[in-house]
């Protein structure tokens, strides 16, 4: 308390000055794209990314393309990274003066070359996402995310095998749409707070185990019609929607276990909030 | 276009050293005349207030750079003319950029040689040279900009070799200047964000681990605070307590303007103290006691005089709230600090939890900051004097009025 009492003469004063102040500097924006083309001795491509504020976007790019990142930010506030060496790239935005700015969100657009195999890591903090991995060579896939609001799409099946996909979403909202077209075994997802979905439709081409942590907030699982579902749930205080879904002890199925030609498995530890189960029909997917 | 006649020559050599790296001999000049591109692998564009740069990396390794800043145009780092900011250059030359930012390899090498430079014929002809990989065509572009190149007899191999070592010293001496950083057109940080300080300063959640850690400090301000006012009442010091909140709630604007009065004489009442003790024989025993005790004093009262004011929050909020039989079993002191203390505390609460979601919402989190500094340094100035009117809680403050008792105990309507 005694570090606020000796606020009082200077806030006013403070509180005055600081909006006029914050309006009149002038932002330095800078437009930054790098684009590499791949060549027949690209085997592997790391993307390292590590994006702290803004909007991200991130697609397949042309036939050629190795990469291309598009980088628009306030240099007064964020250092760009944009790091090319053989196999692997590392890219981002650190926010290094933004303490007391008023700032304005930058934006990062790439795009991968179908071509090349990906190992995938993404972190971004307060970050409106948008990513769409439809059509790329994707081998290994990390996501995580602070206080953002991300939408993961995949809109085509996978063109190699995702020998691993991990999802860790801190307080968030995040969206994950056609996680089968990831074309995994396995996925491992860790969320804190948030509101999460996440869509299993698309190509079923294996069968996957996801292995699911929530800590507070609602889950909605979107699995399609004709694939066998399997849900383990562990947790306190979890509302558990089960349509469509037997109950074996602490084990929910769905009736087509036994013989439909995908299975997926889902083990969800939750501490707090609910989880719903959509059926989708695959039509709709 | 030139500041002197030795510049075009001058600007000629340059772009023979800027093309030298793709001159491998006659043959190749021979192609590049017959139209032939060399391939583009990688670029980087970048555009600022104060900058436009272009960067190239062919299929063999080599890099070229092409830049307008400081009012003039660069190529490799050597100044080829004029390019005044907002000139026709300028513009065409980011306008140029602009469209390489969407072009792909091929597209962007006949999106280069295709420019049109207004007013800046080295920097297109350094361009296109560039691109076309030859240096013939390059020295025969510097000709047509008005140059003599073409009758420079250079060794261009030992020349390139020369500038390819110039540059690398150069480069090597910009990495000894600066520790963290690599002037190459961009500011790019040698080490990772990791390496500079671990994941929980640097990582994607360090919003929330701040923000997470801040609620915390506030949670401990808030339980200290409330562990000394459970202490003060438990031990008797209910009477006082309430009295200075009664006093701070009937006569608000009176105890503001006498703790805002008070904080400004305290420090000169301390040492006016101070002098007429010490001028005083008598006095110089009591100078030893009322150095220390005196802030001891005003602290205290403070202290006491922002408890006394949680309470009388927390009461007044629980007039609104409260029905008649909630009254009885919450209605006491300690519930009533309870919920005083975080009406006060909760504005730092709310700007760290804005803290989280890191720098979008961070003005937000100000104006919460600023009211609830407002609401701290009111609540610390009616406390004073609140404490000050009622002399420590020993008597009802002047002029103060009951408190009405809470119409909680009327019947409920039933609405």
């Amino acid at each position: 308390m005694r570090r606020i009492a000796g606020l009082p003469a200077a806030l006013p004063l403070v509180a005055l000055l600081a909006v006029p102040a914050a309006r009149a500097h002038a932002q330095d924006w800078r437009k930054i794209t790098q684009m590499r083309q791949a060549t027949a001795s690209d085997e592997l491509l790391q993307v390292a990314l590590e994006y702290a504020a803004g909007n991200l976007e991130v697609s397949a790019g042309e036939a050629d393309l190795l990469y291309r990142a598009t980088l628009r930010y306030d240099a007064d506030a964020f250092e760009p990274q944009l790091d090319y060496s053989p196999g692997r790239l590392q890219l981002g935005l650190s926010d290094v003066r933004v303490r007391g700015r008023n700032i304005r969100a930058g934006e990062l657009d790439i795009r991968l070359g179908p071509r090349v195999p990906l190992d995938l890591q993404l972190e971004f903090g307060a970050a409106r996402a948008n990513l769409d991995l439809g059509g790329l060579r994707i081998r290994r896939l990390h996501i995580g995310t602070g206080a953002s609001e991300t939408v993961l799409r995949v809109s085509s099946p996978n063109r190699d095998v995702c020998k691993h996909v991990d999802m860790d979403v801190g307080a968030a909202k995040f969206q994950a749409f056609a996680l089968a077209n990831l074309n995994a075994e396995r996925l491992a997802f860790s969320g804190g707070v948030g509101d999460v979905t996440l869509d299993f439709t698309g190509d079923w081409t294996r069968n996957l185990t996801a292995e699911l942590r929530m800590g507070l907030g609602s889950l909605t699982l979107r699995v399609p019609r004709g694939v066998g579902v399997r849900i383990r749930k562990d947790g306190l205080l979890v509302g558990f929607d089960s349509e469509g879904l037997t109950k074996h002890g602490n084990v929910y199925e769905s009736e087509d276990w036994d013989r439909a030609e995908h299975l997926l498995t889902i083990n969800v530890e939750a501490a707090l909030g609910s989880i719903r189960v959509v059926w989708v029909d695959p039509e709709r997917n | 276009m030139f500041r002197s006649r030795s510049e075009p020559v001058l600007a000629a050599v340059m772009l023979a050293l800027a093309a030298g790296p793709f001159a491998t001999g006659r043959a190749a000049a021979q192609d590049a005349t017959a139209g032939n591109t060399g391939k583009i692998v990688s670029s980087q564009v970048s555009i600022s207030r104060n900058e436009a740069r272009l960067g190239l990396e062919f299929t063999d390794g080599r890099r070229s750079e092409f830049a307008i800043h400081d009012g003039r145009a660069w190529v490799d780092g050597n100044a080829v003319g004029d390019a005044a900011r907002g000139s026709d250059l300028d513009r065409s030359w980011r306008n140029l950029l602009n469209e390489a930012i969407e072009a792909d390899g091929p597209a962007l090498a006949a999106l280069l040689i295709d420019w049109e430079a207004p007013g800046g014929a080295a920097l297109d002809a350094a361009l296109e040279s560039a691109v076309r990989q030859s240096a013939g065509r390059a020295i025969d572009q510097a000709a047509d900009a008005g140059s003599t190149a073409t009758e420079i007899n250079v060794d261009i191999d030992s020349v390139r070799r020369m500038t390819v070592r110039l540059r690398e010293l150069q480069q090597r001496l910009n990495e000894l200047e600066s520790a963290d950083r690599i002037p190459l057109g961009i500011e790019i940080t040698r080490r990772s964000l990791a390496d500079r300080g671990g994941w929980i300063e640097h990582g994607p959640f360090r919003h929330v681990f701040r923000g997470i850690s801040g609620i915390l400090r506030w949670a401990l301000v808030y339980g200290v605070v409330f562990a000394i006012a459970f202490a003060t009442i438990y031990f008797g010091g209910r009477r006082y307590i309430e009295t200075v909140a009664d006093t701070a709630r009937s006569a608000t604007t009176r105890s503001l303007l006498i703790g805002l009065a008070a904080s400004f004489l305290i420090i000169p009442a301390w040492i006016l103290g101070m002098l007429a003790l010490a001028i005083s024989i008598v006095g110089i025993p009591a100078l030893i006691a009322w150095v220390p005790l005196f802030p001891v004093a005003v602290g205290l009262a403070v202290l006491l005089g922002y408890i006394a004011v949680a309470h009388a929050t927390g009461e007044a909020l629980a007039e609104r709230r409260f029905y008649a039989t909630d009254w009885f079993q919450r209605g006491n002191s300690y519930y009533f600090l309870m919920t005083g203390l975080g009406v006060l505390v909760a504005p730092f609460v709310i700007v760290n939890v804005f803290r989280m979601a890191g720098p979008w919402l961070g003005f937000i989190g100000g104006i919460f900051f600023v009211v609830g500094a407002i609401m701290t340094w009111a609540a610390l100035s009616i406390g004073l004097g609140a404490v000050l009117l009622t002399r420590g809680g020993t008597r009802p403050g002047p002029g103060a009025r009951p408190v009405p008792e809470p119409g909680i105990y009327a019947e409920p309507t039933g609405a």
